[in-house]
C-alpha cells in the first residue's frame, strides 16, 4: 500500500476551513431567527408580515361539531362560529352578534330576533333566518351535549329572510339561552351538501365537522385541525364585524393568525411563555404569579370565573342526616385558609352555590369559621365528644387544588372531633360510587368535593343540577326538598319576564340551602391569563360566560 | 452469519409480539371489571357504552374476544382515542417520525462525539484531559435525563435565550413559509421542500433535546471506547505493528479501531431501549410531539386505548431494534456465529 504523505500545513488549512464552516453554521443555528434574515425587507408595496398569536391550552380539543360539542372545544368555537347574541355576565349586558336586535312578548313566550344583513358564512353563503332555524333545529334534534338549553322552545318560525320568531312552551330568558357558550352556534345549511349527507341530522354531517371542517360565520376560519397538538385559525376577511367601526367585539389590530397549542403542563406553559414559544398561557404554577406580575415583559389578567368548588354532603347517611351536624361542619371549615393555601389567594370564599359576579349571587351566604360554635352545634346534635365513625371524603385525583382543600378540611374537622378519611378517586370511580348513593346512601361517600360550571349562565344550572331531586346525575348530596324545587322551577321561568321576582325566588332557594346545609360551597375560582406584555385588550378578550376562550378578534397586537 | 440464526431470531420475535399482545389483552379486557367504561371514557353515554361492548365483543367467551383482539390488531384497528375520536394507529404513526428523528439525531451525536472522545481519552491515558473526560462521562451516565433536560431548558432556553426552549419548529415560520410535513421527519421534509429557514429552525429546535438525550449513550460509548482502546493498545499484535515501524496513525485507525468500534456499536444499540425511555421524558419537557409526548398526554387524561396503543408499539419497536442490533453485531463481528 502506498502511503501519500500530507504536509502539516495542508492539515492546518483543512482544519481551519472546517472550523470556519462550522462557525458559520453554528452562527445561523444559534442566532435567534431574526425576521430580516428570513424575509425580504418590506417595501411599501408588499403587505406587512402576518401577525400570529399562540395561545396554550391545558387540555386537548374534543369534537368539532357546533351542535353537540360540550367540552374543551368551547375554547375556539366562538372564534369560528357566532350565536345570535353574546352575553357579558359582569355587566349583565348583551352584545349583538348575528342578531342586530330582539324583543320578547309580555308573557315571555314569543321572542323575535332580527338577523344581521350582510353577514356571510365562510363558504360565502349569506346568513339568513333559515340558516338560524336549521342550525338550532339540528341541535335540538340531535339532543346531545348542551341541547337541553333549548328545552323551552316549542317552534321556530321564519316570516322573512331576516326575522326569526321563537315560540316557547314556558317562559324563559331566551336571550341568555341564545348567548350560551355551547349549542347556540349558527352554521351554513350547506354542510349537508359538503358532507354528502341526506339531511342535517345525518351522522355524516357530524363526521364532516369532526374531521376538521367548519362552516361558521365568525371572524376566524379554521385552517388546521390537529386536536391533540394544535388548531390554527386565520382571519376571515369578509367578516361583517371588521367593517363596523364601533363594534365592541373586534379590534383593528387583531392577529392574522391565531393558534391554540395544547400544552398540558403548567410548568411547560410557563417555560415556553418566558422563552417566547407561546404568547398567552392559560395556566402557570400559581405560586409564581406574584413574581410574573413584577416581570415587565409579562402581563397577568384576572377575571372572576363561574367555576366553583363545592363539598356535597350525603344528607341521608347518619350522622349527616342531622342538620345540626351539617351546620357544625359548615362552621368548622377554614374558608380563608383554604383560599390562601389551596389557591395561593386566587379565589374568593364562596357565598352560596352561585358564584361571585353572576346575576343571582348574594353576598351574605358565607358560613362563619367558628370552631366553638361548631362544637356547640355538635353537642346540641347529641355528639358532645365527636363522631365515632370515620367520614369519607372523595375528590378527583390529580387536582392539586382539591387535594389541598381536602387536607385543610380534614385537619379542621379533626379539631371538633370529626375524623375524615380522604380518598382521591378518578372521576369515573368517584361518580360511580356517588351514583350508588341514590339506592343505598350508606355505601356512598360522606363528602364529595367537585367543581361546577355553567352551561346557560344562570343560577338555575347550579341549583337544579346539584340540589333538585330530579337531577339524579349530579345531585350527589341526595337532597330532596319540594319547597326548594318549586322555588327554582318558578324562578327559571320568570328570568325572561320578571327579573326582580326571579331574583327573590333564587334568594329564597339559596337561603333554604344555607339553613339545610346539603352542601358547603368552598370557593369561587378566580381565572387568569398570563401573556406577553405587548398584547393589548387581553382583559376585554376574556369573558367568564365563555370559559377558557380568548376572543382573538378583540386583541390588539400592534399596528 | 448462519441462516438458522436469522430464522431463530425471527421466530423469537413472533413469540415476543404474541406475548405482548396477550399481556395487553389481559390488562385491558380481563382485569378491569367493566372494560367498556375504560374504552369509552368518562361521561360516556349509554349508547357509547353499548357500542363499546359490541366493539370489544364483551358478551362472547374469552377466546373469541382474544381472536377478535388479534384480528383487529393485525387489521390496524387499534381503537379510537376517546379524547379526540381519532383512530389510535393514525396518531401513533404521526408521532413516531418525531421520536425517531430525535432519537436518531441523539445517536448520531452519541457516536460522533462519544467514540472520538473515548479514543482521545485513551491516547492521553492518565493526563488531565483524560481525567476530565472520565469525570464528565461518569456524570453523564449517572445523571437522570429529565434533570439535565430541565436545567438545559431553563439555562440555555429561558435565561440565555440562545436556543428555543421547546417544540419542533417555530409556528410562525411554518405559517409564513407554508411548510408542510411530508414524511414527518422535519429535517428531511425541509430539505425536500428546499425550505432553508425552516431547515435551520428545525436544527435549532432539535439540538438541545437531542444532545440531552444523547448524554447517556454518549457517555457510555465514550467510556467503552476508552477502556477498549487502552486494552487493544496493549495487545501483542499492536505492539508488533509498532515494532515493525508502521506509522501510529495507521496502527490506530486501520487495526486498533476496528476492534474497538464493533462492541461499542453493539452496546450503543442495546442502550436504545433506555434512550427511548429517556425520550419520553425529554419529549414531555421539550414539548416534542412524538410518542413520549403522546403517551404522557394520554396518561394525563386517562386515555386508556391510546396508552395501550403506545405500549404495544413501543414493545414491537423495541424487539425489532434488538433484532436488528443483534444481526448487525453478528455481521460485523466474525466471531459471532450462533
Amino acid at each position: 500500500m502506498t502511503h501519500v504523505a500530507i504536509s502539516r500545513i495542508y492539515i492546518v488549512v483543512i482544519a481551519l476551513a472546517i472550523i470556519v464552516i462550522a462557525g458559520v453554521i453554528a452562527y445561523y443555528v444559534v442566532s435567534p431567527p431574526g425576521v430580516p434574515t428570513t424575509t425580504p425587507t418590506t417595501s411599501p408595496t408588499t403587505p406587512p408580515p402576518p401577525k400570529m398569536i399562540i395561545y396554550a391550552s391545558l387540555s386537548e380539543m374534543t369534537t368539532a361539531d357546533p351542535s353537540t360539542e360540550f367540552s374543551n372545544s368551547v375554547m375556539w368555537l366562538p372564534l369560528v362560529y357566532e350565536p345570535l347574541l353574546w352575553y357579558n355576565p359582569i355587566t349583565d349586558e348583551f352584545i349583538p352578534a348575528l342578531a342586530t336586535n330582539y324583543s320578547s312578548s309580555e308573557d315571555g313566550l314569543v321572542w323575535t330576533f332580527t338577523i344581521r344583513r350582510g353577514a356571510v358564512f365562510h363558504d360565502g353563503t349569506p346568513v339568513t333566518s333559515h340558516a338560524v332555524k336549521s342550525s338550532i333545529e339540528r341541535t335540538i334534534a340531535l339532543g346531545q351535549g348542551a341541547a337541553f338549553i333549548w328545552d323551552p322552545v316549542e317552534s321556530i318560525e321564519t316570516p322573512d329572510n331576516y326575522t326569526v320568531v321563537f315560540r316557547l312552551k314556558y317562559p324563559a330568558a331566551l336571550d341568555k339561552i341564545a348567548a350560551t357558550a355551547y349549542a347556540a352556534y349558527i352554521f351554513s345549511p350547506k354542510v349537508v351538501e359538503y358532507a354528502g349527507a341526506s339531511n342535517l341530522t345525518d351522522p355524516k354531517v357530524a363526521d364532516w365537522f369532526n374531521s376538521g371542517n367548519e362552516a361558521g360565520s365568525g371572524p376566524y376560519k379554521m385552517i388546521k385541525w390537529d386536536p391533540e397538538n394544535e388548531v390554527v385559525f386565520e382571519k376571515f376577511t369578509d367578516w361583517w364585524g371588521w367593517k363596523l367601526p364601533d363594534y365592541p367585539m373586534k379590534s383593528d389590530n387583531a392577529p392574522d393568525v391565531f393558534k391554540i397549542r395544547i400544552i398540558k403542563d403548567a410548568v411547560t406553559q410557563e417555560t415556553l411563555l418566558l422563552s417566547g414559544g407561546i404568547d398567552i398561557a392559560m395556566y402557570v404554577p400559581l405560586e409564581n404569579i406574584e413574581q410574573h406580575q413584577k416581570n415587565p415583559n409579562l402581563q397577568v389578567v384576572f377575571k372572576p370565573s363561574f367555576q366553583n368548588l363545592i363539598m356535597l354532603i350525603n344528607v341521608k347517611k347518619p350522622p349527616l342526616d342531622n342538620v345540626l351536624v351539617r351546620r357544625a361542619i359548615a362552621h368548622a371549615v377554614p374558608y380563608e385558609d383554604i383560599v390562601t393555601v389551596a389557591r395561593s389567594g386566587l379565589a374568593r370564599v364562596a357565598s352560596g352555590p352561585v358564584p361571585y359576579g353572576m346575576w343571582g349571587h348574594f353576598d351574605n351566604l358565607t358560613f362563619k369559621y367558628n370552631l366553638s360554635l361548631a362544637r356547640e352545634l355538635l353537642t346540641q346534635a347529641g355528639y358532645p365528644s365527636g363522631i365515632d365513625r370515620k367520614l369519607i371524603l372523595t375528590y378527583t385525583a390529580g387536582d392539586i387544588y382539591e387535594a389541598r382543600t381536602a387536607e385543610l378540611i380534614k385537619a379542621s374537622l379533626a379539631q371538633i372531633g370529626i375524623e375524615v378519611e380522604i380518598r382521591p378517586l378518578s372521576w369515573e370511580e368517584q361518580w360511580a360510587l356517588a351514583q350508588r348513593g341514590w339506592e343505598d346512601p350508606n355505601v356512598a361517600q360522606d363528602f364529595l368535593v367537585f367543581y361546577w360550571w355553567p352551561d346557560v349562565v344562570s343560577p338555575f344550572t347550579y341549583l337544579y343540577n346539584m340540589f333538585h331531586n330530579a337531577s339524579k346525575i349530579f345531585n350527589l348530596c341526595y337532597y330532596e326538598n319540594p319547597e326548594f324545587n318549586a322555588l327554582i322551577e318558578e324562578a327559571v321561568t320568570l328570568e325572561g319576564v320578571d327579573e326582580a321576582r326571579a331574583l327573590q325566588l333564587y334568594y329564597k332557594a339559596q337561603k333554604i340551602l344555607y339553613d339545610d346545609v346539603p352542601a358547603v360551597p368552598l370557593w369561587d375560582m378566580i381565572d387568569l391569563r398570563i401573556a406577553r406584555a405587548g398584547i393589548r385588550n387581553l382583559d376585554k378578550a376574556i369573558n367568564p360566560a365563555y370559559p377558557t376562550v380568548v376572543f382573538a378578534q378583540v386583541l390588539d397586537v400592534g399596528g | 452469519m448462519s441462516r438458522e440464526y436469522v430464522i431463530k431470531r425471527l421466530l423469537l420475535l413472533v413469540l415476543v409480539v404474541v406475548g405482548v399482545l396477550v399481556i395487553t389483552f389481559v390488562i385491558t379486557r380481563i382485569i378491569p371489571a367493566r372494560p367498556e367504561f375504560l374504552w369509552a371514557g368518562p361521561h360516556a353515554t349509554e349508547e357509547q357504552l353499548k357500542r363499546a361492548r359490541q366493539e370489544l365483543h364483551l358478551d362472547e367467551p374469552i377466546y373469541v374476544q382474544l381472536y377478535y383482539y388479534l384480528l383487529d390488531f393485525f387489521r390496524g384497528n387499534w381503537g379510537v382515542s376517546w379524547r379526540t375520536r381519532t383512530p389510535i394507529l393514525n396518531d401513533l404513526l404521526t408521532a413516531l417520525p418525531a421520536t425517531l428523528e430525535l432519537v436518531i439525531t441523539a445517536f448520531l451525536l452519541a457516536s460522533l462525539i462519544g467514540i472520538p472522545l473515548g479514543i482521545y481519552s485513551a491516547l492521553g491515558y492518565g493526563r488531565l484531559a483524560d481525567q476530565v473526560i472520565r469525570v464528565l462521562t461518569v456524570l453523564g451516565a449517572s445523571i437522570p435525563v429529565f434533570w439535565v433536560a430541565l436545567i438545559f431548558q431553563t439555562v440555555i432556553g429561558v435565561w440565555a435565550g440562545l436556543m428555543p426552549a421547546g417544540k419542533r419548529v417555530d409556528d410562525y415560520l411554518v405559517y409564513v413559509t407554508g411548510f408542510k410535513p411530508i414524511t414527518g421527519f422535519y429535517i428531511l421534509d425541509s430539505i425536500i421542500q428546499g425550505n432553508l429557514p425552516v431547515f435551520i429552525d428545525v436544527l435549532r429546535h432539535i439540538i438541545m433535546p437531542a444532545f440531552v438525550l444523547s448524554i447517556y449513550p454518549l457517555s457510555l460509548s465514550s467510556r467503552m471506547s476508552r477502556s477498549l482502546m487502552i486494552e487493544v493498545l496493549n495487545e501483542n499484535y499492536v505492539r508488533s505493528l509498532e515494532v515493525w515501524g508502521i506509522p501510529r496513525r495507521i496502527v490506530l485507525f486501520k487495526y486498533a479501531l476496528r476492534n474497538v468500534i464493533v462492541p461499542v456499536i453493539a452496546s450503543l444499540g442495546l442502550s436504545f431501549g433506555y434512550t427511548l425511555v429517556g425520550a419520553f421524558m425529554v419529549e414531555l419537557i421539550f414539548v416534542w410531539p412524538g410518542l413520549g409526548y403522546y403517551a404522557g398526554m394520554s396518561l394525563l387524561s386517562y386515555d386508556y386505548p391510546a396508552i395501550i396503543g403506545v405500549v404495544i408499539l413501543v414493545a414491537l419497536f423495541y424487539s425489532l431494534i434488538n433484532l436488528v442490533v443483534d444481526l448487525i453485531h453478528a455481521w460485523l463481528d466474525p466471531r459471532v456465529r450462533l
